[in-house]
């Protein structure tokens, strides 16, 4: 009997776009797309929350029939659906923790990790906030540094990890929302979108050589530096795309949706190939305007460089390492606007490239835009988070499960087994 | 910082007579001139080559000019952002010189220095302010941009009154010999100012300290030059020191013995000697207070062989205010509810009529994003004080 591969979703509920994503396990562990839902978020997103949750069930809905849809209904066979967020106050820190390596030959072993690595989450966080993501950037064993602690002699373990936080209120409505649009009897995760963005696009020799990841949403923009192959910083600021398309809305006295069109169907870029000195708009009385096309990159380039600028202030605030060789990336529905990468270069003055996402494997295309960067990652991120959770698996919970498919019923058990995911 | 990169620009009639007096000194060869107005015949008083010259509004004005208004110089001015950013990028620094009051000025230098903003080049203004008898309607408009616009945007600026010209001159000095000398008393500070800041091979005088002095604070300044010749003798210094004293633009020695901060500058060729430097900066010691903050520069250059210029610029703040600098909570000071985080989580406030409404767009309603006490959600360009062309008629003031 043929044994049916793991599907996991991802899913994104962004500011222009809600994005549903479903892959399917191959044997050799790597995701491929089956499904795909997308569906405009309609302003029921803002600044990356949600802001009008009745209005966006049905179009989340609506987005994940459409993935079932287009993967021939393999929804059923769903195990993981995994959640990307951003805004919800998410912030990021580094801490660190240790443990005393006790057994007889005192060699690191997975309970010392295990012990180190709960005790890095000993935050004083605010009693509103909650630990959403912690990954382990280093370790050091007796103080001497070493990537991987396993199987290292020594007496004292400490772990060094970057712990992402957010406010639980409004993290939980992207969950509840998630589990009123279908999922609700299946294992969710919820990442700060970012990490997926960072999975999807960086290789492991930028991460070595300290690179910056920038995603430039419609709504918010997140950012992220890896160094040494381990994260130094990450963050979020609620300002995006949006943000330029209502100052260009303010600024020229026209429609939101226009200046939204313009900004994304490239048409300011051509005009500036083409090297044309007006743009020229018929009013609503109408009297022709002519407006200078300077006008529009003066706008764009004082508001992107303000965003720039202000995770540049955060990363000094932080103290992000200076010297990323590997440069910068860029992603992001913004990315693709003409002057995104000009005004990295010169805010940053690091070399820049547009990424997006190149590794898609399976029939579906249409990802091959930095628009879906994160969801992708995502999707990759939950193949990796199902390994995690199958081995952790003992051969009762299978027996479990498999009774309680049996029964109609799939109440999860490894839901609360694991709460710490290390990506 | 290299000579070469600083860039002078007049702005409007009186600014394109500046460089035009600047463009016959042969000191100013290394500097780069440019001159930018909407009258045609303004740019031809510069003399510049037509490569380094901007009629703006062209298209618009035909060149006539803008009858004092400040709407028509902004507009102008704004429809040739791209132009000006041509003009002034790979500059180290901008000077701006003008006479406010008119239309082109008042209206095009806040175009200029937020360009210059935007391409992160420092920025000093130079301008001169009408006679009195030009009435009150240029006065205020003078006023105005130099108060609203241009002290927040410039990184520093330096306003000389056209009265203290009158009032060492005697009456029955010509009246076109008059201006002559404003021109030139302006473009010697011009250049000096130049000297001051990027020259300094012997004392340099930090750029940094000098836009300290003027950023923050109104002040009014007030300068003399004065130059002497090896024909002069040994008592050179004193000569240049005393011609600086009776600089029509300086207002007489009070100035200096009431200034706040006072800025010297000597100039010389390269035969400029140790006696020379000391004896002219003891003189200029003993007009200042002990409590008066001192910034000092002397270089040298061949082109000022057989030379010797001593410029003084002093700065008397006021003392009521201080200006609230743009973009750190804008004109109005910043209020407690507006501190909050870029998370949008700051307290809940109760909502308030503005007295000043600026227009968010789509972004009105939504949870506010606060950075350094600054609302991003009001349109950048907003907070920059940037004069954006929409392509709609201005109307007429």
């Amino acid at each position: 009997m043929f044994k049916n591969r793991d599907v996991v979703c991802s899913v994104e509920i962004g500011t222009s776009k809600i994005c549903v994503l479903l892959g399917e396990i191959s044997g050799d562990g790597q995701v491929e797309v089956i499904g795909r839902g997308l569906v405009p978020s309609a302003g029921t997103v803002v600044k990356g929350e949600i802001c009008n949750y009745p209005a966006l069930l049905p179009l989340l809905e609506k987005a994940v029939d459409e993935a079932d849809a287009s993967s021939g209904g393999r929804l059923g066979d769903c195990r993981l659906v995994h959640v990307l967020v951003t805004g919800c106050g998410i912030a990021s820190q580094q801490g660190v923790g240790s443990s005393t390596i006790r057994n007889d030959e005192r060699i690191v072993t997975e309970t010392e990790r295990r012990e180190a690595m709960e005790n890095a989450q000993v935050l004083n966080l605010a009693g509103d906030r909650e630990i959403l993501n912690c990954s382990e950037t280093f370790f050091k064993v007796d103080g001497r540094r070493v990537s991987d602690p396993l199987q290292q002699r020594g007496v004292r373990l400490e772990t060094h990890v970057h712990v992402v936080h957010g406010i639980a209120a409004r993290l939980d409505v992207f969950r509840r929302a998630v589990a009123d649009a279908g999922f609700g009897d299946v294992d969710t995760e919820v990442t700060f979108s970012v990490l997926a963005d960072d999975f999807a696009v960086l290789t492991d020799d930028e991460r070595a050589q300290g690179v910056l990841l920038v995603d430039l949403g419609a709504g918010c923009t997140e950012y992220i530096v890896e160094y040494d192959r381990g994260i130094c910083a990450s963050g979020v600021i609620q300002l995006g795309m949006e943000h330029v398309a209502n100052d260009l809305s303010v600024a020229m006295n026209l429609n939101i949706d226009l200046c939204r069109r313009m900004l994304a169907d490239g048409t300011l870029g051509r005009m500036r190939a083409e090297n044309r000195e007006y743009l020229e708009f018929r009013g609503a009385a109408g009297h022709l305007r002519k407006i200078p096309f300077s006008s529009f990159e003066t706008v764009i380039d004082w508001r992107l460089r303000e965003i720039f600028e202000i995770i540049r202030e955060q990363l000094t605030a932080s103290g992000a390492p200076h010297s990323l060789d590997a440069g910068g990336v860029l992603t992001g529905g913004g990315a693709s606007f003409f002057r995104s990468e000009e005004l990295f270069r010169e805010v940053f003055e690091l070399d820049c490239c547009k990424r997006i996402p190149a590794d898609v494997g399976g029939v579906l295309t249409g990802l091959d835009d930095p628009r879906f960067t994160s969801v992708w990652g995502g999707l990759k991120l939950a193949a990796l988070f199902l390994g995690e959770y199958d081995e952790t698996r003992r051969p009762i919970d299978s027996l479990v499960d498999g009774l309680n498919r049996m029964w109609g019923s799939s109440k999860t058990t490894l839901k609360n087994i694991k709460k710490v995911i290390k990506i | 910082m290299e000579k070469e990169k600083f860039t002078i620009m007049g702005v409007g009639g009186a600014g394109c007579r500046v460089i035009g007096t600047l463009r016959q000194m042969s000191a100013a060869e290394k500097i780069r001139l440019v001159a930018a107005d909407t009258d045609r015949s303004g740019l031809e008083s510069s003399g510049l080559p037509a490569d380094r010259c901007l009629l703006a509004g062209e298209m618009w004005r035909g060149g006539r000019g803008c009858g004092g208004n400040v709407g028509d110089g902004q507009i102008a001015f704004g429809r040739a952002r791209t132009e000006i950013a041509n003009m002034i990028s790979g500059s180290s620094m901008l000077l701006v010189s003008a006479g406010l009051g008119g239309g082109t000025a008042s209206g095009g230098i806040p175009v200029v220095l937020s360009e210059a903003m935007r391409l992160h080049i420092p920025s000093v203004v130079l301008v001169t302010l009408p006679f009195a008898h030009e009435g009150n309607l240029r006065r205020r408009q003078a006023v105005q941009a130099l108060d609203e616009d241009i002290h927040k945007i410039a990184d520093a600026v330096i306003a000389m009154p056209n009265d203290l010209l009158f009032s060492v001159l005697p009456s029955t000095a010509p009246l076109a010999e008059a201006f002559r000398m404003a021109d030139e008393q302006v473009a010697r500070t011009a250049l000096a100012l130049s000297e001051l800041l990027c020259a300094g091979n012997l004392l340099n005088a930090d750029f940094s300290a000098f836009s300290a002095l003027l950023k923050r604070r109104k002040s009014r300044c007030s300068l003399g030059v004065g130059v002497s010749r090896t024909e002069d003798g040994a008592r050179r210094p004193e000569i240049a020191f005393e011609e600086m004293l009776c600089s029509p633009l300086l207002g007489g020695a009070s100035s200096l013995t009431e200034a706040d901060a006072v800025i010297f500058s000597l100039l010389g060729g390269p035969e400029l000697a140790v006696g020379d430097v000391q004896a002219v900066f003891s003189l200029a010691e003993r007009y200042t207070r002990p409590e008066t903050v001192m910034l000092t520069s002397a270089s040298t250059a061949p082109e000022w062989k057989g030379m010797l210029q001593f410029s003084a610029v002093a700065i008397k703040f006021d003392r009521q205010e201080e200006i609230a600098v743009p973009g750190k909570g804008g004109s109005g000071g910043r209020r407690q509810s507006e501190q909050g985080s870029l998370f949008g989580d700051g307290a809940v406030e109760q909502p308030a009529l503005p007295f000043d409404h600026v227009s968010k767009g789509i972004m009105e309603s939504t949870q506010k994003v606060v950075w350094n006490g600054e609302d991003l959600d009001i349109p950048t360009y907003i907070r920059r004080n940037a004069v954006i062309d929409n392509g709609k008629p201005v109307r007429k003031k």
